[in-house]
């Protein structure tokens, strides 16, 4: 298995990572580690049915990805990793789905989070979070298309004044 | 590397080619065309003719997408067809746009029009009826 892209986008399979990221980074499956979506049959069947059907995809919770990790992917995989927040992004880290570098693609404007760059609202537990995956060794950047410059998150919570 | 050109009825084509960069980044060799009402359709037709040429640098070709087979936009494109290097869809949709740009550098401008009107038409689904049965 070789993670191919890790991706923080709370919008999680759209046009974005459909159409633009998964040719650029020659991705053939999918994984989308989300609590949320795993547990409600339907919008999993949604978001399943989005997929073409060249490429593999599997959906599962935080709880399910130890074994799913240990069974599925294991060998032969370009693998595509979606998460909706940074929080999951750690978790699964933790529980051993590694990846050298970490994208930021989507995390929308909530109470309480500021922007950083047009796509990109963070509060102080993401950038804690953030700051954790630097200091693990993983390169953090915001680039929500491949064409977009990337920028590291070292030289943006620089910017901030963190 | 074939060139694109989408003309329709009002703002949706520069809007589309807005939503496609958007997704898909910078889309050189690409130009939309809204005809307004009481539009000079020799005028228009005039703008096309430098816009079909400024596309298409490297004679690869060039898709003209149109919103509607029968509306104005498509009717003043047919013109063009004098040209072999010119295709021309009818019924312009995100996904055949998206795939276009993907797409626009590995095959011959025929070849290119007949798999995006295909791939146009496959876009174009009623959600229900691909679930199966299974919401609610």
């Amino acid at each position: 298995m070789s993670v191919v892209l890790a991706r923080v986008d709370n919008r999680l399979i759209h046009g974005q990572v459909l159409e633009a990221w998964v040719p650029y980074v020659r991705a053939d499956y999918i994984l989308v580690v989300n609590d949320v979506i795993a547990k409600d049959p339907f919008r999993k069947q949604l978001m399943l049915s989005c997929v073409p059907n060249s490429l593999q995809v599997k959906i599962c919770s935080l709880e399910e990805l130890p074994a799913l990790s240990q069974r599925h992917l294991e060998h032969k995989h370009n693998l595509l990793v979606l998460f909706a927040t940074p929080q999951d992004a750690l978790s699964a880290y933790e529980n051993g789905l590694e990846f050298p570098r970490l994208n930021l693609g989507n995390m929308h404007l909530e109470q309480g989070k500021h922007c950083i760059s047009r796509t990109l609202a963070v509060d102080e537990n993401d950038a804690h979070i953030l700051d954790r995956f630097a200091q693990l060794g993983v390169e953090v950047t915001a680039q929500c298309v491949p064409s977009d410059r990337a920028q590291y998150w070292d030289c943006m919570c620089h910017d901030l004044g963190n | 590397m074939v060139g694109l050109i989408i003309a329709a009825h009002g703002g949706i084509a520069a809007e589309m080619l807005r939503s496609a960069a958007s997704i898909m980044g910078s889309l050189p060799q690409a130009r939309a065309f809204a005809i307004e009402p009481g539009a000079d359709i020799e005028a228009i037709h005039t703008q096309l003719q430098d816009a079909v040429a400024e596309v298409n640098p490297e004679g690869d070709g060039v898709i003209i997408m149109t919103d509607m087979f029968g509306g104005t936009p498509a009717n003043i494109s047919n013109r063009f067809l004098k040209n072999p290097k010119v295709e021309i869809i009818n019924g312009v949709n995100l996904p055949m746009v998206l795939k276009f740009c993907g797409s626009r550098n590995s095959m011959p401008v025929k070849t290119l029009a007949d798999f995006l009107l295909r791939y146009g038409k496959k876009s174009i689904i009623n959600t229900r009826e691909i679930l199966g049965g299974m919401e609610g």
